[in-house]
């Protein structure tokens, strides 16, 4: 027994310096394939996202990506159209949509059944985070001054109490 | 700290009266025996001599807390009195003996069976903290007191006693709330729950009419009809939410009958027992005990306030639970599929406010071209010297430059939509530009005023709109008769903020509350004043069809759009979709609260109306 042990530990070293040496001529680092990494974190679900993002300030940066987060929003839904993508863009972002209103949403509605019903989810979301961006516009006062944003809370019913 | 006065023997001795010896230990024992249950038959206390019912055991030891508390705070004299002149059963017959004694402290307030049974209910402290100053002539209720006393020592039974000198009898009251009420008993408001009475009846005590200069005393005592000062309270049981109910009618009846001192005191009343209950009964009662306050003492509320306050009443109502956003989008929605491949679209606004409805609606049209959005929006006049309308278009001219949508706006400040004249509108001819009237909640107020509403809907018809949006309370409150609409807006209310209490932000929450609470308060005026004029769905489908519109069905993606959106609200339980010929109802565990329906103007031509999918 303790003969093979050996000897399997005798080849693995072997293994290990000839990986090593592979590894010398072609290191890959993730990091150093942008494209790659957010194909793969494409396919996160949005927990996962954010633990990604927190990895380190590479991934953080990689994760603001829009389209990482157009994806989730549309995951399971036909991609939206340019119209809708330049909205989403101009009124903050998709990583907003998703936290402040796609993922409530869908959270609030449990497991969606039907695709038509997905899309709706995205069709409410979209309608619920213009308001909220409205909500947060500062009007302005007679004097034509800008007012300070009022604060936005058009999106609490989405929150659930939080027993303290 | 127990008396030992609780029994008084068949043949009393003043001297002994408050001293019954042997009592002392067996109160403590008693209260021990109540406190267990699942006792065998009351063996213990048949021991020492005492007939008590297993069963009974819990009511008996309230009704001595209840005596000895009573007898702690009553007047000297009359203890003794009660040691010489009144008759009690036997004793040992635990029951029934403290129901007599508690009778004894209840000023003669019969129902005709005389009740055997008693009510397992509430201790009986009442509150009164807000009352102030001390009650006076106690001596003349005394006295009264006694006299029905002594008629109660007469007959030996329990009768309806009808007295002389009550200045009114609260006899039964529309909704079966029974008073009899034949002594001036000083207090306002104690109910005798706690024996001689009555399963189904309440049972009210009112102040006298004759003492109508005389001021509640600071604390009522459970039936004692002395100054006493012990507290009362009443439980939140669901007896004493029956009992605030039939209150409420009762003062809403008075005041249709212009009784209004039995209105005075009833409105008293209803205010200690909302105090009792919890939660959204509480509120609702609160705030229609104000509106019938206001309406006895003539004090109606004056014209709407301040501008910014209602606005931000208005948002937190709209944050806190789904009707406005239920409003908008399912009007939104009619108005999207009228504009279907328009190229130029005009909304006119009848209730613009902050206008919460269109950022989605321009959104939305911004998928189908987008068109070139107009919106004119109508408002009334600010108190202060902004001009809201025009912030609000500039926030929305904001957002619409942000996804690129044509934009226009004109704000309109008028006092009344009736004021309101087609050719202010600038409006486009309809080859060119189609046009929706969009009103929430507002075309009910018309109805205060005679041919107000005929004239906006002519005003309307000339506009030719695409779709007319209406969104309205579901609930008929313009009866000609007061207390039938006093009755319905109380259970509309009710329901209403019975629906809020799920909401997750207690301050939108309140916020909510006294939102509605200014709509129910106008409950309380009459004539033009009384703008809160809902009416419901076939009230308004008469009104539109015979001023020449015809109904348009909303959509099942209005439907759709609508679940989706109850089912984030709290967890979608109580709030319901529902589709009526073509209208949506938004309800609360099936009542329905708000209607959203659409309507276009009839064709003329044809023979039939027009109704478009």
């Amino acid at each position: 027994m303790a003969q093979n042990h050996h000897r399997g530990c005798h080849r693995r070293n072997h293994q290990e310096t000839v990986g090593e040496t592979e590894e010398k001529r072609s290191k890959f680092f993730i990091n150093d394939h942008a494209d790659i990494l957010i194909e793969i974190l494409k396919r996160l679900d949005g927990r996962s996202l954010c633990v990604a993002a927190s990895v380190c300030r590479l991934w953080c940066a990689i994760a603001r990506n829009n389209s990482l987060w157009e994806n989730l929003c549309f995951r399971n839904v036909s991609p939206p159209t340019s119209s809708v993508r330049s909205v989403v863009l101009a009124l903050g972002g998709y990583k907003r949509l998703y936290v402040g209103c796609v993922r409530p949403v869908r959270s609030l509605l449990g497991r969606v059944r039907r695709a038509s019903m997905a899309r709706d989810e995205v069709q409410l979301s979209l309608s619920l985070f213009c308001v909220d961006y409205y909500e947060r516009l500062g009007g302005r006062n007679s004097n034509g001054r800008l007012v300070g944003e009022s604060s936005p809370s058009s999106l609490m019913f989405l929150c659930k109490p939080v027993n303290v | 700290m127990k008396r030992d006065n609780n029994h008084l023997q068949h043949n009393p001795d003043p001297s002994s009266s408050l001293c019954g010896g042997s009592s002392a230990g067996k109160a403590k024992l008693w209260e021990e025996e109540a406190a267990q249950q699942d006792r065998g038959m009351d063996e213990l206390l048949a021991v020492l001599g005492y007939k008590v019912k297993t069963s009974d055991m819990a009511e008996v030891a309230q009704k001595l807390e209840q005596l000895e508390e009573v007898m702690c705070n009553v007047q000297d004299d009359w203890i003794s009195h009660l040691a010489s002149e009144t008759v009690h059963f036997n004793p040992s017959d635990l029951s029934t003996w403290l129901e007599s004694m508690l009778s004894e402290f209840n000023p003669p307030s019969f129902d005709p069976f005389g009740a055997a049974g008693t009510t397992a209910d509430a201790m009986v402290t009442l509150d009164y903290p807000f009352l102030g100053g001390p009650a006076e002539s106690s001596t003349l209720t005394t006295l009264d007191f006694e006299n029905n006393n002594r008629k109660h020592q007469k007959t030996g039974q329990q009768i309806f006693d009808e007295a002389s000198c009550s200045d009114y009898d609260l006899k039964s009251i529309p909704g079966k709330a029974i008073y009899s009420q034949n002594t001036q008993t000083h207090d306002s408001s104690s109910s005798s729950t706690h024996n001689n009475n009555v399963k189904s009846e309440k049972r009210l005590k009112s102040t006298s009419g004759s003492h109508s200069d005389i001021f509640p005393p600071a604390a009522v005592s459970y039936g004692i009809p002395t100054e006493s000062v012990r507290p009362v309270v009443l439980v939140d049981t669901q007896e004493n939410g029956i009992r605030l109910v039939h209150a409420l009618m009762a003062c809403a009846d008075a005041v249709q009958q212009n009784n209004l001192n039995l209105a005075e005191a009833l409105v008293k009343q209803i205010g200690f027992l909302a105090i009792s209950q919890a939660g959204a009964m509480r509120k609702v009662a609160t705030y229609f005990a104000e509106a019938l306050a206001r309406r006895i003492y003539g004090l109606y509320p004056q014209n709407p306030l301040d501008h910014s306050l209602s606005d931000v009443l208005h948002m937190h109502f709209y944050e806190t639970c789904p009707y406005l956003k239920f409003a908008h989008f399912t009007a939104n929605q009619a108005i999207l599929e009228a504009f279907e491949g328009k190229k130029r679209v005009h909304v006119i606004d009848f209730s613009m406010n902050q206008g919460m409805q269109w950022p989605a609606l321009i959104l939305a049209l911004k998928a189908s071209g987008p068109p070139a959005f107009r919106l004119t929006g109508i408002g009334p006049p600010s108190h202060d010297n902004s001009d809201h309308l025009q912030e609000v278009g500039w926030k929305l001219a904001q957002f619409a430059e942000k996804i690129h949508v044509e934009f226009e706006y004109r704000g309109f400040v008028a006092n009344s939509l009736a004021d309101l004249d087609a050719s202010m509108l600038d409006l486009r001819p309809s080859e060119v530009e189609a046009v929706a009237v969009n009103s929430v909640f507002e075309l009910h107020k018309l109805l205060a005023r005679p041919g107000a509403i005929d004239k906006v809907f002519s005003v309307v018809k000339q506009m030719k709109p695409e779709i007319v949006t209406i969104v309205e309370q579901e609930a008929n409150h313009n009866g000609p008769v007061f207390l039938d609409r006093f009755t319905e807006s109380l259970h509309y209310y009710s329901t209403l903020f019975d629906s809020l209490e799920g909401s997750v932000s207690s301050q939108d929450k309140v916020m909510s509350e006294v939102y509605l609470g200014k709509q129910i308060v106008v409950v309380a005026c009459e004539g033009v004043d009384r703008i809160e004029r809902h009416e419901s769905l076939t009230q308004w489908r008469n009104r539109f069809g015979s001023a020449g519109f015809s109904p348009v069905h909303l959509g099942s993606n209005a439907f759709k759009q609508a679940s989706m959106l109850l089912a984030l609200f709290n967890g979608g339980e109580g709030y319901g979709v529902e589709e009526n010929s073509g209208c949506l109802m938004l309800g609360w565990h099936n009542r329905p609260l708000i209607t959203t329906s659409a309507w276009k103007p009839a064709i003329k031509n044809t023979a039939t109306s027009t109704i478009t999918n």
